[in-house]
């Protein structure tokens, strides 16, 4: 990877953290923290992209980040129109990085923050001191030319310098002291001339008063509103100043006024009031919380470090390291008649180093699902917007872990699913208070993981799916028989059917994603099941069911004749143990369970072994509500694995959903209880 | 290697001289641990670990009707790896002795006979003659030919 690629790698990320922390501002919008958060990102930002060549993003986080410095210092507030403008922004940044040309947004978003800022009170962006009444500037800087013939003019030098001490702090650095200036003064020449650092305890008249008797040439005053200055016009003209020595100016000017840059501009702006001294106060404790902060990111930069890699490698690693476990188990045969203490002990150790290498090369491939959250909120935000429709979203379990690629290609159908319950399901606000209902409408996501799937559910509280509607369209279309009576089951795979959609009219927001039949066939593709559920007027949930493919499963190990099975552990409802002569005396395969009938089947009957243990394991299987009772020889323990999605050649055997490798590095089956049955 | 040049490793199955082109080869392995899965179709030998995935392992034998082997520890299995729909199948064949590895050009081999040898002769691609033995050419997608379009629907 070069330096580029691993910048946009790295722009990426915090492209993302970005949008983030700009996602926690919309539901806590004076969360200074995350403020501070948006501003440091900016200026990571704004800071590499130079160095890259990427000019426009380079000049649009720097407008920015002005931006964010004002809210930060309180001056403005983060309202909905920052927000919007930001999360355009992260959009075009997002664009640019890519290597799509954006320059019309960029300009354009310019355009819109340097407006914002005009309307922000700031006098200070025009330098030259003017009328600005009797505040005090927070920082000046004057350049002192004085004209080589100044002495003749009769004017005192020393005076004017000691004059411009008394204004306040001033540093007075001589330029161009070829000849030391106490010499110049001595013989009457100046050649030096003077640049004036100054926090003024008096105003700008008073300031401009010194100079009264100099000509309008040999002085300038330049108010400082900010470090930019000292790289800009009108300093330049006099003077280029290394990064050093602007750093040397502006520490210079902070040790007497800490202020600096930061949150003085309202001082020059507003009258001291009540309502100053509140603001200061908010100024000072955005202050502490900011330095908590950096010593927070400091930390969690050591926690959240990420760095991509292939999936290859990644699987070639994970490969690696089944097969160190094989070797293991090999070994430790090998030495099993080893009484030697230290080689046990050794053996101890590899046997413990190993399992924990594999437990962590597998949990690399697993990621949260809460990596789309961001995603998500995104999308609600705009969709609300577009719909003045104001919704709550509420997730739970987002924690639970998926293989990164079902994530990816979950993406969209899950914002298909939410886009559709914001258009169709939710009601417009004044609807709802009809109905009785909270004006904003309710989204909730969750996931949990159940046996060897795991369900991630949506579930809106808006008008629930009309069915007579999916009925007469379904007529109309052709699909359904108008003679006949639809379960709402059967209308819900009609709706799930191609080319059905049950908007009245293509609005803005259905028209552009995929229909119900897509996110259908795309959880399909995952082998997972989609499930809509939906009560009139109160909401849908739709329900994905989704395999876990390489998510780490908790099994029952059991024993079948010379083999050993697994049962998901969640699955597993009771176990207990009985004779064979007392399962087997009746021709009816069932167990009494819970004051029901299971029925049971016994693997070694239906796996056509002949022979059969005198007491047999019975094991209760719970799935999806429907329960099947499992006849084993034994339980050989409990065993953390991961599952492994068969092979081609096998997938015709649906009696086994999976296998996995065990422990010792054999290979096992694990069993699909509920296909006993057919 | 250029197109008209394949390299075959050569292996006896019930002392029937056999080739497959390596290109289809992964790896040659002994059977180990090796599950049985009820169920499964016939030819279906059971599943071993390589290298982490669980593999079926085919007795080819049976599947191109020669008979059947029995798999026993230290059974050697050749792991190959079969296209299909941009995907690729693994999957291991029981064999008898690995020979060799030779270098065919396309061009000599020679179409293999289809009547009276015994077995099923549709997964052969070919024939090739190194001095007075005639070694039958397989191709990996023809002994999968059948599995390979059920997976296609």
């Amino acid at each position: 990877m070069d330096f580029q690629q691993e910048y946009i790698e790295e722009v990426r990320q915090i492209l993302k953290d970005l949008e983030k922390s700009l996602m926690q501002l919309d539901e806590n919008p004076d969360h200074a923290d995350e403020i501070a958060n948006v501003y440091r990102y900016l200026h990571t930002l704004k800071g590499s992209a130079g160095m890259f060549g990427f000019h426009q993003i380079e000049k649009l986080t720097h407008e920015l980040e002005y931006l964010y410095s004002d809210v930060r210092d309180g001056i403005r507030a983060h309202d909905e129109q920052i927000m919007d403008l930001t999360l355009h922004s992260v959009d075009v940044l997002a664009d640019l990085i890519e290597g799509q040309p954006a320059d019309d947004e960029v300009e354009k978003i310019i355009r819109t923050v340097l407006a914002m800022r005009d309307t922000a009170a700031s006098p200070s962006l025009t330098t030259l001191a003017s009328d600005t009444g009797k505040q005090l500037p927070q920082a000046v800087i004057i350049f002192f030319t004085p004209d080589s013939n100044i002495f003749k003019r009769g004017i005192n030098l020393n005076a004017i310098l000691d004059d411009i001490r008394e204004l306040g702090h001033a540093e007075i650095i001589v330029h161009n002291e070829s000849v030391p200036l106490e010499k110049q003064l001595e013989s009457r020449e100046l050649t030096s001339w003077f640049e004036v650092l100054l926090v003024p305890e008096q105003d700008m008249e008073e300031i401009r008063d010194v100079f009264m008797f100099l000509g309008e040439n040999e002085y300038e005053i330049l108010e400082l509103t900010s470090p930019e200055q000292f790289m800009t016009e009108p300093y330049t003209r006099r003077i280029t100043l290394s990064e050093e020595q602007i750093n040397d100016r502006i520490n210079t000017l902070k040790a007497w006024s800490p202020q600096l840059f930061e949150a003085g501009v309202e001082e020059i702006i507003e009258e001291p009031t009540a309502g100053k001294a509140v603001d200061l106060k908010a100024n000072a404790e955005g202050q502490e919380d900011e330095e908590t902060f950096t010593f927070e990111t400091k930390k969690s930069k050591k926690n959240k470090g990420n760095i991509s890699v292939s999936t290859p490698k990644l699987d070639q690693l994970i490969n690696i390291v089944s097969e160190l476990v094989t070797f293991r188990s090999e070994l430790q045969h090998l030495m099993s008649d080893n009484r030697n203490t230290k080689v046990v002990e050794a053996m101890e150790k590899l046997d413990f180093l190993t399992l924990r290498l594999r437990d962590s090369a597998f949990n690399i491939r697993l990621v949260p699902l809460s990596i789309l959250q961001v995603k998500l909120q995104r999308l609600i935000r705009s969709v609300s917007k577009e719909l003045n429709k104001d919704v709550e979203f509420i997730t739970e379990g987002l924690d639970t872990e998926l293989d990164r690629s079902i994530i990816n290609a979950l993406e969209a159908p899950l914002m298909h699913i939410i886009r559709n319950a914001m258009d169709h399901g939710i009601e417009q606000p004044e609807e709802r208070m009809k109905r009785n209902k909270p004006e904003k409408g309710l989204l909730k996501l969750y996931s949990y993981n159940s046996g060897d799937h795991v369900f991630i559910q949506v579930q809106d509280d808006g008008n629930g799916i009309d069915f007579d509607k999916i009925r007469e369209k379904g007529i109309a279309k052709g699909l359904l028989n108008a003679q006949q009576n639809y379960s709402e089951k059967e209308l819900i795979n009609v709706m799930m059917s191609p080319g059905f959609s049950t908007a009245s009219a293509v609005t803005t927001v259905s028209g552009r994603g995929v229909g119900m039949d897509i996110v259908k066939k795309e959880v399909n593709a995952l082998r997972g099941d989609v499930e809509i559920s939906s009560e009139k007027g109160l909401g849908t949930i739709i329900t994905l069911r989704l395999p876990l493919t390489l998510t780490i499963l908790d099994t029952l190990v059991v024993r079948v004749a010379d083999q050993k099975y697994l049962i998901p552990v969640s699955e597993v409802e009771y176990c207990y143990e009985e004779q064979h002569a007392n399962l087997f005396s009746k021709k009816s395969r069932h167990i009494r369970y819970e004051k029901q009938l299971v029925p049971f089947f016994s693997l070694r009957e239906y796996f056509e072994r002949e022979e059969h243990p005198e007491k047999e394991t019975v094991i209760v299987v719970n799935k999806n509500d429907t329960r099947v009772a499992v006849v084993v020889d034994g339980i050989a323990g409990q065993y953390q694995t991961v599952y492994k999605p068969l092979n081609e050649l096998l997938q015709p055997v649906d009696c086994f959903s999976g296998a996995s490798i065990l422990g010792d590095g054999s290979t096992a089956l694990i069993l699909n209880a509920l296909k006993l049955k057919n | 290697m250029t197109q008209n040049n394949l390299h075959v490793l050569l292996f006896t199955l019930q002392k029937e001289l056999f080739g497959i082109s390596v290109m289809n080869v992964i790896r040659v392995t002994n059977i180990e641990k090796l599950i049985r899965i009820p169920k499964a179709p016939a030819f279906i030998a059971g599943a071993i670990n390589f290298e982490g995935n669980v593999i079926p392992v085919v007795d080819l034998a049976s599947k191109i009707e020669l008979g059947t082997t029995t798999a026993l520890p230290g059974t050697k299995v050749i792991i190959l790896e079969v296209d299909h729909d941009g995907d690729s199948l693994e999957v291991g064949i029981m064999i008898d002795e690995v020979l060799d590895v030779a270098q065919v050009e396309a061009a000599s081999l020679l179409p293999p006979p289809l009547d009276n040898m015994g077995f099923n002769t549709n997964a052969l691609t070919g024939m090739h003659k190194i001095e007075d033995d005639f070694y039958m050419i397989l191709s990996a997608r023809k002994i999968f030919e059948k599995e390979l379009a059920s997976l296609v629907q």
